[in-house]
Order: structure tokens, then sequence, then C-alpha cells
């Protein structure tokens, strides 16, 4: 199924939408369980990590519109897809809008890990000497880091609403 | 999900990023850039002196022109915007032709000896050469032009089979007047004399410069045969024929000429 480059470029914007999260996710949590951390804004940051992903996903179904624009035919998407499995997988992180998938946030986490690992992979395969091109690796960093900024980004935006919300100052 | 297993998957999770980020470390920024070339130009001549002598064969210390393995070639844009037209003439020489030597030769090979030119590698003041061409066998590989317009438009007579014309409206000679080192590269700049009738009622001298390339002298040995030496002279320059009165609308102004020497002391 794999189609060289175009699945490369794929790959990459699994990594920039998806992988970032699971760091940050296991990082908030830690340190609000560890600080022992129950204040409002503790508990918004929290509460918001699943729809900063489902958010995430919103804007890789948006990527993926437009890259099918003008025809939206499912023969055109299964026609561009390498790696329909994942995307469906991908797309799988909009049910965190769903209040019963939201208030889990573990699930979102989970979901995640999936695509962390495709990094890890990456990791992996350069440094057992599977794939030379060092270049590669710099293009996964590259995405990591970014997905990285997208959800800190996120975070901060939805954070940032839920928080003052709940403070009814809008 | 248990504190021990968070900090077990965070742990995990940090060690592989910041592994990512080392691994991928390709140093492209701290890793500095080779010193630029010099600008200074590497010229090295060495010092050798090669003369034709009388062309005694045998003689190792006399140079030989190697003609079958020579070339003068001509160049110039076809119709003078176009692509380049080309060819090359069959028949030339090193020697300085004389009035009294510019007749016709019942011969099929050098009708003169090619002895008119010495060469000093690492004194140019004292490097010279004399060279010549029969206009009329002038080869672009089409009969139709060899033998046809191009006779015509170069003023020229057609060949007579087994006879060399070397009369003043087939030859064009060149004579250098001054040969000296060339300050940014290994060649030398030659001022020359052309001599050519071309379509002008009296051949016209005209003083071009040009650039000649020295191909080191080198010994060959191949099988079980004597070795000898070899060594190349490459000159290259141009002139307007229609200071020649060439009128033929089917070239450039600009011809372009590149004289590929070779010799042997066989």
């Amino acid at each position: 199924m794999e189609n060289g480059f175009i699945a490369y470029l794929q790959q990459l914007e699994f990594l920039l939408f998806f992988s970032g999260y699971a760091l940050l996710y296991i990082l908030i949590i830690n340190i609000s369980e560890t600080r022992k951390y129950t204040s409002l804004f503790f508990q918004t940051l929290i509460r918001s990590l699943p729809l900063c992903y489902a958010l995430a996903g919103s804007l890789y179904l948006g990527l993926l519109l437009k890259n099918i624009y003008p025809v939206y035919t499912i023969g055109n998407l299964s026609q561009k897809l390498q790696y329909p499995l994942l995307t469906i997988w991908g797309l799988l992180s909009l049910l965190c809008w769903i209040p019963l998938f939201r208030k889990k946030g573990v699930y979102s986490f989970l979901h995640s890990l999936l695509f962390f690992f495709l990094f890890v992979k990456g990791i992996i395969h350069f440094s057992t000497g599977q794939s030379a091109d060092k270049q590669m690796v710099r293009n996964h960093l590259t995405m990591y880091t970014l997905s990285l900024l997208l959800y800190l980004v996120l975070l901060i935006l939805m954070t940032s609403l839920s928080y003052f919300r709940k403070k009814k100052l809008f | 999900m248990k504190l021990l297993t968070n900090r077990t998957l965070m742990v995990f999770l940090v060690i592989f990023s910041v592994y990512g980020y080392i691994a991928s470390c390709t140093h492209d920024n701290v890793s500095p850039l080779p010193d630029p070339a010099s600008n200074t130009p590497v010229i090295t001549r060495g010092t050798s002196v090669l003369l034709p002598g009388t062309m005694t064969a045998g003689d190792s210390t006399q140079w030989k022109l190697d003609k079958a393995h020579s070339n003068v070639m001509w160049s110039t844009n076809y119709v003078g915007a176009a692509g380049l037209l080309t060819g090359r003439f069959n028949q030339f020489g090193m020697h300085n032709v004389i009035d009294a030597e510019m007749t016709t030769y019942t011969t099929t090979g050098q009708p003169l000896k090619d002895t008119s030119w010495a060469f000093y590698e690492n004194d140019p003041a004292k490097t010279y050469f004399n060279g010549y061409v029969q206009i009329n066998q002038s080869n672009t590989g089409e009969p139709g032009r060899d033998g046809g317009c191009n006779i015509s438009a170069l003023g020229t007579v057609p060949i007579t089979a087994g006879v060399q014309n070397l009369t003043v409206t087939n030859l064009a000679k060149i004579k250098t007047t001054k040969v000296e080192f060339d300050p940014l590269s290994n060649d030398y700049i030659v001022t020359l004399n052309l001599t050519w009738k071309g379509n002008l009622a009296a051949p016209l001298t005209q003083s071009l410069v040009g650039r000649l390339k020295y191909i080191k002298k080198t010994y060959v040995q191949f099988g079980t045969a004597a070795g000898y030496s070899v060594f190349g002279l490459q000159l290259k320059f141009q002139f307007n024929c229609r200071d020649f009165g060439i009128t033929s609308t089917s070239i450039s102004d600009k011809i372009d000429i590149e004289c590929n020497m070779n010799f042997n002391n066989k």
C-alpha cells in the first residue's frame, strides 16, 4: 500500500497531529499528581487535555478534506490514503468531543501512544542501522517538536477558554 | 493510572524523546565549512625545451609533428544565430610558407617539412611557431558543402587529387609575433599574424591574440614496442571572416579556430 514519498509525507502528518500529545499528557498528569495540584486551573488544564486532542484530530480531518478537494468521495479519499487504518485510527480522536470519552482522558493518551510509537520506530530504525538517512530522523524530530508546540498552543487555548468560562468571565 | 505507572510511562516517553533529539542531531550548524579554495592560481611550469631539429627519424631529441593525430578545426554559428557549424582542415602543417614555396606540390604527404616552430616551456620569448592550412581541404562531412558552396564562398579552387595546393588563393597561414605567460593559468598568450587572401584582391595580414596550452611531455610505451615521448600544443583564436571579404550569410562574422598539434620523438 505504501507509495514512497507520499506515504512518507503522510507519516509526517500523523506525527505532526498526534505524536506530541502523549508526552504532554503524561507530564501534566505526573506534575499534578506528585505536586497534589488541585486548584481550579489545574483541574481545568487536565480536563482540557482530551479536548486538545479532539481539536488536533479535527484539524487533521480538515487537512484530509483539503487534500481531497474538490472531489469529496470515498473513492478519491481511499485512493489518496497510503495508511487507511492509521488514518481511521487518527480520526477516532474526534470521539474525544463526546463527553463519555472526554471524561476518561487516559483513552486519548492510549490512543496517541500508537503515533508516539510511530515516532519511536523511526528512531529505532535509524539507531539500529535499518535506515541510514539522518535527514529522515531529523524530519521526524521536527514534526515531533512541532506537534509538541501545537499541543501547547491548543492546551493554552482550550484551558483559557474553559477557565474563563468557569469563572464566568465571558 | 497508578502514579508508578504514570512515572514509568513518563520516563519512557521522556527518554525516547530526548534520545530522538540526540540521534537526529546532524551537527550541520556547528561543523565548519572547509576553507574556501585559494583564488590564486597554482601555476607550475617545467623547463622543457622542445625543438623539431631536422625531424630525423629515430633521433629522440628531435620532435616531429604527428599530423595523423593532429587537427585544425573551425566553428562558427550557422547564419550567425543558430547552432555551430563545424569542420576541420584535412591538410595543414607547421611550416613558414614563404612566397617561393607558395605553389602546388604533387604529393599526398606533407609538401613541406613541419619544422618552423620551437617551444620553450619556461622561456616563451624564445617560443614561436608557424602554421598553414589549405582552405579547399575544409571538411564538414557534407561533400555538397565542401566541394560546392565552400569553394566559392571562401574564394578558393576545388581540390585536385594528389596535389597539395599551397598557392595564394588556397593558403591561410599564421605566424607568431609574441608568446608570453598567462599570469592566471599555465597557458600562454600568443600574438600572431593571420595571413589569408579570402575573397580579397590580395592577402591580408591581421594581428590576433590567442591562447596556447601546453600538454606536458610524457613517456609512453605499449606492449613490447620501444617507448617514446609525446606532448601536445593546443592553440585557440578567433577572427572576423568579413575582414577577409567573406560575405556568406550562412556563417557568422566570427570564426573560432582550434589547433590541436601532437608531437612525438620517434
